[in-house]
């Protein structure tokens, strides 16, 4: 099982949105998945122990312990799909950067 | 942690607290009632009101209490206007009022006023000639902000006024960010009604209050009993109503201290952040300001990142209105006054109260600081 973790803040459709995005690849490509999100003006501490993928909605992290990626595509919808793929070779890859 | 979102809400005032908490339990009558008991509490309520009306500069009968400035500004804009309706069907307000005040006038126009927003130049001001050329033959009223919430920018509010009186338009003022660090009397004002609210003064939510000239016209908003002379029915809250007396008595004697603290808070604040070298841009009117309100534009800077940042090192600030943080939008009152889009989306409140240190503001701006940098390294 793929963990994949969104945290953001006022961005709180945009993060379903991508959620499901993000689940619906997984689930043509046959791989399972947890995708998560997390407001963090509710939750401030953010647990990355076991995640694949965390995703920021806003310049939170520098590093992560897994791969860390900007959500801002999922706002912009500029080079949304470029992202949603990369997301989902990854996770494809069993968690390998290429 | 250091709270720097007074013009959002205060704590409640401990001297405050200690007068409110005997009507909780103890003096639980409704005054309203015959006996002795609810009539003492009756006569508490008005003197309440008298030191309401004492912090404004009017007489205590033009003085109705309510649940806080939103209702006040509900009550007057929509009271007077259908009071005034058989005179005419047109109304003047800003761009930046409060939503308090805008989702009024909305509320009117769909029911059939017309109504003209005016614009606000780059210090956030309305231009006196504009509200004199808005004034038509069937203007019946008007409301402008007498401070703005988000950037502190004080209206010329006596000249405005005095202009809606000479062409015989009424004139509202939402007060409820002004009466914070401005002195206010309504009489040398020359307003019609001016809305206040409790808790921006370290008074009690759930209170407010609406200045009403005598002989104003006005209809009731909230129908039921005669309380507050009929203009706004329902049991008072009595604890809230005491609350608010109090912390206007303490307002009236600490005032000039509040405000001259600001100054220095503001001025302090300031001068770290140039230390910094940061680029920003202050969105103010360079005199006629709040001095505890702050509204800063750091340039391509995701203001909600920096207030995330700033709340995880004990900084509790605001994007600009309360009532606007639940949105991502820019804010309308930014962009009404022309705010380069770069610094408007790195726009950050930050709004200083009496607890407030210049300790505190160095050790803020250091963070800011900090935390622009540490927002720069992540690839976002």
């Amino acid at each position: 099982m793929k963990k994949v973790l969104l945290i953001g803040g006022l961005c709180g459709m945009t993060m379903l949105r991508a959620a499901s995005m993000i689940e619906d690849e997984c689930r043509e490509k046959e791989i399972a998945i947890e995708v998560k999100i997390q407001n963090v003006w509710e939750s401030p501490t953010v647990y990355m122990d076991g995640l694949d993928v965390l995703i920021q909605m806003m310049p939170l992290y520098e590093t992560a312990p897994c791969m860390l990626v900007s959500g801002k595509p999922f706002i912009s919808h500029f080079q949304e799909k470029q992202l949603l793929s990369s997301i989902v070779e990854y996770l494809e890859r069993g968690g390998e950067a290429s | 942690m250091i709270y720097t979102d007074h013009a959002a809400t205060t704590p409640l005032d401990t001297r405050v607290f200690e007068a409110m908490k005997p009507y909780f339990q103890e003096q639980y009558f409704n005054p309203s009632a015959l006996y002795s008991q609810a009539q003492k509490i009756r006569k508490e309520i008005e003197k309440a009101r008298s030191q309401v009306a004492t912090l404004l500069d009017a007489d205590p009968n033009e003085i109705i209490f309510t649940s806080g400035g939103t209702e006040a500004d509900n009550l007057a804009i929509k009271g007077m206007a259908y009071a005034l309706k058989v005179k005419g069907k047109h109304l003047i307000t800003s761009q930046i009022e409060h939503h308090a005040v805008l989702s009024s006038f909305k509320f009117l126009e769909s029911q059939g006023f017309e109504v003209t927003y005016l614009p606000v130049d780059h210090t956030f001001r309305v231009s006196v000639d504009d509200f004199r050329r808005a004034i038509r033959p069937d203007t019946i009223l008007a409301s402008v902000m007498m401070a703005n919430n988000e950037t502190g920018t004080i209206q010329p509010i006596q000249e405005l006024a005095s202009i809606a009186r000479s062409k015989e338009v009424y004139f509202h003022t939402d007060a409820v960010q002004a009466i914070t660090s401005c002195k206010i009397s309504v009489r040398e004002l020359g307003v019609d009604a001016l809305s206040i609210s409790g808790h921006k003064i370290y008074g009690p939510k759930g209170s407010g209050a609406l200045y009403l000239k005598k002989d104003t016209p006005i209809v009731s908003w909230i129908t039921g009993g005669d309380q507050e002379r009929g203009y706004r029915g329902g049991t008072e809250s009595v604890p809230n109503l005491i609350g608010l007396g109090e912390a206007s008595k303490i307002l009236q004697s600490e005032r000039a201290d509040r405000e001259s603290h600001g100054k220095v808070l503001r001025k302090k604040f300031m001068e770290q952040l140039k230390h910094h070298h940061l680029d920003f841009q202050v969105h103010e009117h360079p005199t006629y300001q709040l001095s505890h309100i702050v509204n800063i534009g750091f340039r391509e800077v995701e203001s909600e990142s920096l207030l995330m940042h700033l709340m995880l090192r004990g900084v509790l600030a605001s994007l600009g209105a309360a009532c606007n943080s639940s949105s991502v939008e820019p804010s309308y009152v930014l962009e009404a006054g022309n705010v380069d889009r770069a610094y408007i989306k790195g726009s950050v409140r930050f709004s200083f109260g009496r607890e407030i240190s210049e300790e505190d503001v160095v050790w803020i701006a250091n963070e800011v600081k900090e935390i622009l940098e540490l927002i720069g390294k992540v690839d976002f």
